[in-house]
């Protein structure tokens, strides 16, 4: 027993962690419908702020305290309210989980931004010394650090179950998560409520930031990530309801997770797969067998019949007219672009198109199983790295075309999606978000780092294995193969999109009840995007190989998953040119920042910029830069053709409708 | 409503010929929620061509008893058969591939599409023609015969001349002809209507029932309908059936069950 609790008390901290974000995370659930992404980096940004007040400011530690949790991390809570979730309609599941998703990827990447680039080690712990032992529990010495995690713990615990159960204010956000416009016809400010909850639970992000830096020593958002995997599954295994199983279960992880350590050999390949697994199993096995997390998004708003439809694609929006003038336009800019990147353009900047081709292949996957299927998949990127992976080893160990290989690793990140659709047939919205992000952190830690595939070290692949005569990889020939494939891909996304497969999909986005009373198969046409979503992120994936003639795990990580739709939401996500854009603009303004001092953030700063262009997903679930075309497409109408009345865009199954293509290039 | 030639009015055939097999029969259907039974073994059945109305106050089961022989819920107890084939094991999608149509209580469309859109899938549905293959090969354009028997229902439905507005733009009314129209072009044995006339005026609910009755009368269609406005039951149904609080407690013509104390109990809460 006491070699048991040897190992086991050393978990309580942590374990007391995740139980304040799970209960923080199952607050702002309850009370906003909101399941918070960005928690994470909320904590991370007290957890920054309170130690850089502290260690470069030499602050009082209460004072800091207050600044950063008090403060600070509430306002965050009512600047994130006011300005962003207010406006997401709260049947719109999609809408808050990509807001929720570009905080997380957005904060974490800004803060060096605006407070330099250094790092912040040793933060003070806020209640009991850290260095001082106050009691042994069989032998294992209690410190500061666990005194502070139980007490904390147990307060907020007993605090927010005291909000929830028996206060009015906690009734009325109970009430409010439904439909908080139908909360204020019965005369409550559910604007208040809603802001007060947002309040109260950034305030407990805030304080298990501060709580964790002291644990952690060197302070990293890459720390605060992995806690919120764990409170994800803690919350899970609370059906996102009750407080105390997620405290329980958080606390139990953490447990769990030094016990393991403790048990489990070493250097044995089981300690190396299981440990870093065990948040991620835990929140499947949460998804698969807690009842609750199958019908989380059934709850539909009375009065959601009052928000204004999504606006249609600028594609279909614009006069046969205007038509006839942007059509040649594109096929002349296409024609002038593969002409110049033949003849003129600089090699860096021709490296930098090929990458933005391989980019917008793996964008057209999101495409696919956001914008047409109506499914947040936040895996985008480990499909890709299936492909990228299972090309680069055929090349390597068996020396297979890489052009055999694109094709094998695309079959086969079409078969882990289709495994991936099969393990997820009940859940949708926030569960599959859920599920695929579980899968990404699997293939992170267990798959892609394994020795076998890598040994976390990156490949490199060589142009000879391309065949074809490419010799020259960042070459002309490289351009002409990606172009190619993109073209072949566009085709293909266009023709499932204006085929019987698109309206299916369009009809199970609208209702999945109907869709089915009209006889079509939900089930086989789930697999379905999800097996052609992951072939062409395989073979993106690919394709980015062997522009970039190496494998990196870093690149196919499940924080570019998340990046990726942040991206591809800016830009549009149910259009193929918005894919195309993304790509685009992903590698570019990239290659602009490079030029800028690296005190203004470097690299980093493109994850800020499109994380908060997908912010405007409140505002233009259509994606900014296609509100932008629909704008100026109507004012250029207005300019040529004289103004228009109807907007009603043209069928897309009928006589009238588009043509492939219609969308652009 | 209709353009098009007017529907023969005349009453229908008696329906519940003992000789004829039914086209569908529920025997013994059972569904709670949380220990409060909402459907309490009900047991019935419904001739082909035949139209019966269920109906009963709000809270009676009857929506829920549509759901368990939809398959959108899986009822306890009992058994639902869909011409002489059981259907308990069926998906809801398989269920309505071998006839079953439904409206919805609650406005069930897809605001991405037009209406004359809303019609071709559940053409595309009901042919069975979603093959990935014809997509990819440019071969999903809708065929003429089938635009042309969508615009044929369009205009039975009365809403021809909405057929390319977008179902955003339809006001309540509308969107359930759009629903109509969709159960409709899908050719069932069976239409589930459940309160087809709630979002409609007077005049529009009376060339609604003119429909219903026509689709019977002239396709020998079964119709199965749930309803609050008791003049369209009386003008639609051969049969009525009248639940509350999940059981049935009445059954025969309209005039009989409107007549029976227990009904007005249920409805009025007393039995005076």
């Amino acid at each position: 027993m006491e070699h048991f609790l040897g190992f086991a008390i050393p978990g309580v901290p942590y374990g007391c962690t995740y139980a304040i974000v799970a209960v923080g995370l199952v607050l702002t659930y309850q009370a906003t419908g909101v399941f918070n992404f960005a928690f994470g980096a909320q904590a991370y940004t007290s957890a920054f702020v309170y130690t850089k007040l502290v260690q470069n400011e030499h602050l009082p530690i209460w004072l800091a305290f207050f600044l950063s949790v008090v403060i600070l991390a509430p306002a965050l809570g009512l600047i994130f309210d006011r300005f962003l979730f207010r406006k997401i309609p709260s049947t719109n599941t999609t809408a808050k989980l990509v807001m929720g998703i570009s905080l997380f990827v957005g904060i974490p990447a800004l803060l060096p931004v605006l407070f330099s680039n250094q790092n912040q080690f040793n933060s003070p712990s806020i209640l009991f010394d850290p260095n001082t032992v106050y009691f042994r529990v069989v032998s294992q010495p209690i410190n500061g650090i666990y005194l502070s995690s139980l007490v904390i713990t147990a307060a907020v615990l007993i605090a927010m179950v005291v909000l929830m159960r028996f206060t009015n204010l906690g009734l009325q956000m109970r009430g409010a998560v439904e439909s908080r416009r139908l909360v204020a016809l019965d005369g409550v400010n559910s604007g208040a409520v809603v802001a007060t909850a947002w309040a109260v639970s950034s305030f407990l992000a805030g304080l298990a930031g501060v709580m964790l830096a002291p644990i952690y020593g060197q302070l990293q958002s890459q720390d605060y990530a992995t806690l919120l995997v764990a409170a994800f599954a803690a919350a899970a295994w609370a059906s996102l309801r009750s407080l105390p199983i997620a405290a329980l279960v958080g606390i139990l992880m953490g447990v769990a997770s030094t016990v393991l350590q403790g048990y489990l050999p070493s250097s044995s390949t089981l300690s190396a797969a299981a440990l870093p697994s065990l948040p991620f199993l835990v929140l499947v096995g949460a998804l698969l067998l807690v009842p609750g997390m199958r019908s989380l998004d059934e709850s539909k708003d009375p009065l959601s019949s009052v928000d204004p439809p999504t606006p249609p694609t600028t594609a279909t929006l614009r006069t046969p007219q205007l038509n006839r003038v942007i059509r040649p336009a594109w096929y002349v800019l296409l024609a002038a672009f593969c002409l110049s990147m033949l003849t003129w353009i600089p090699a860096t900047w021709e490296s930098v198109f090929n990458a933005g081709l391989a980019y917008s292949i793996i964008f057209l996957s999101i495409t696919l199983i956001t914008g047409m299927g109506g499914q947040l998949s936040l895996c985008q990127a480990t499909l890709a790295g299936v492909g990228a992976y299972t090309a680069a080893l055929l090349a390597n160990h068996l020396g297979l075309n890489l052009l055999a290989g694109a094709v094998v690793g695309m079959v086969l990140a079409g078969a882990v999606a289709v495994v991936l659709a099969l393990a997820s047939l009940r859940l949708k919205g926030l569960g599959l978000a859920l599920m695929t992000i579980a899968a990404a952190l699997f293939f992170d830690t267990s798959v892609f780092t394994q020795g076998s595939i890598s040994n976390g070290q990156a490949l490199s692949v060589q142009s000879k294995w391309l065949g074809l005569g490419i010799v020259n990889p960042d070459g002309h020939s490289l351009f002409v193969l990606e172009i190619l494939v993109l073209v072949v891909c566009a085709i293909g996304v266009l023709l499932v999109r204006n085929g019987t497969t698109g309206q299916y999909l369009s009809a199970m986005r609208g209702s999945e009840t109907a869709a089915a009373g009209l006889g079509i198969n939900l089930t086989w046409q789930r697999v379905l995007i999800f097996a052609l979503s992951g072939m062409v992120a395989g073979l993106g994936g690919t394709m980015l190989t062997i522009q970039q003639q190496t494998v990196n795990a870093f690149n196919f990580n499940y924080q570019f998953s998340l990046a990726f739709v942040v991206i591809v939401v800016t830009t549009g996500v149910s259009t193929l040119e918005g894919a195309i854009n993304a790509g685009f603009a992903f590698v570019v303004i990239q290659q602009v920042l490079t030029y800028l001092p690296a005190r203004l953030g470097g690299e980093s700063l493109v994850i800020v910029l499109f994380a908060f262009g997908a912010l405007q997903y409140a505002n233009h679930p259509e994606g900014i830069l296609e509100f932008q075309k629909r704008r100026w497409t109507l004012r250029l109408e207005g300019m040529l053709f004289g103004d228009r009345q109807a907007t009603t865009p043209p069928l897309a199954g009928s006589t009238a409708a588009p043509e492939p293509g219609g969308s652009g290039p | 409503m209709s353009n098009g030639p007017q529907p023969d009015l005349t009453p229908p055939p008696p329906a519940g010929d003992a000789d004829v097999a039914p086209l569908l029969e529920v025997t013994d259907v059972s569904k709670s929620f949380g220990g409060i039974a909402a459907v309490n073994h009900m047991s019935f059945s419904v001739q082909p061509g035949e139209s019966v109305g269920l109906v009963g106050p709000n809270g009676a089961g009857k929506t829920t008893l549509f759901n368990c022989i939809c398959g959108q819920l899986r009822p306890e107890t009992g058994r639902v058969e869909l011409a002489g084939t059981e259907i308990d094991r069926l998906a809801v999608y398989e269920r309505a591939r071998l006839g079953i149509g439904r409206t919805y209580q609650r406005v069930e469309v897809f605001p991405d599409m037009t209406v004359r859109q809303h019609l071709l899938v559940a053409e595309r549905a009901r042919r069975g023609d979603g093959r990935l293959w014809r997509d990819l090969c440019n071969r999903s354009r809708p065929a003429a015969d089938e635009l042309h028997r969508v615009a044929e229902v369009l205009d039975l439905v009365g809403i021809g001349d909405r057929a390319d507005d977008s179902v955003s733009a339809l006001g309540l009314g509308s969107c359930r002809l759009v629903e109509l129209g969709r159960a409709l072009v899908a050719e069932p044995s069976i239409l589930l209507a459940d309160e087809p006339s709630s979002g409609l005026d007077v005049h529009e609910t009376q060339e609604l029932a003119k429909v219903l009755r026509a689709l019977q009368h002239e396709r020998g269609l079964a119709v199965l309908l749930v309803e609050h406005d008791l003049a369209m039951v009386g003008a639609v149904v051969d049969r009525a059936i009248v639940m509350d609080l999940g059981s049935m407690v009445a059954q025969g013509t309209f005039d009989e069950v409107m007549a029976d104390p227990l009904v007005r109990d249920a409805y009025l809460g007393t039995s005076a």
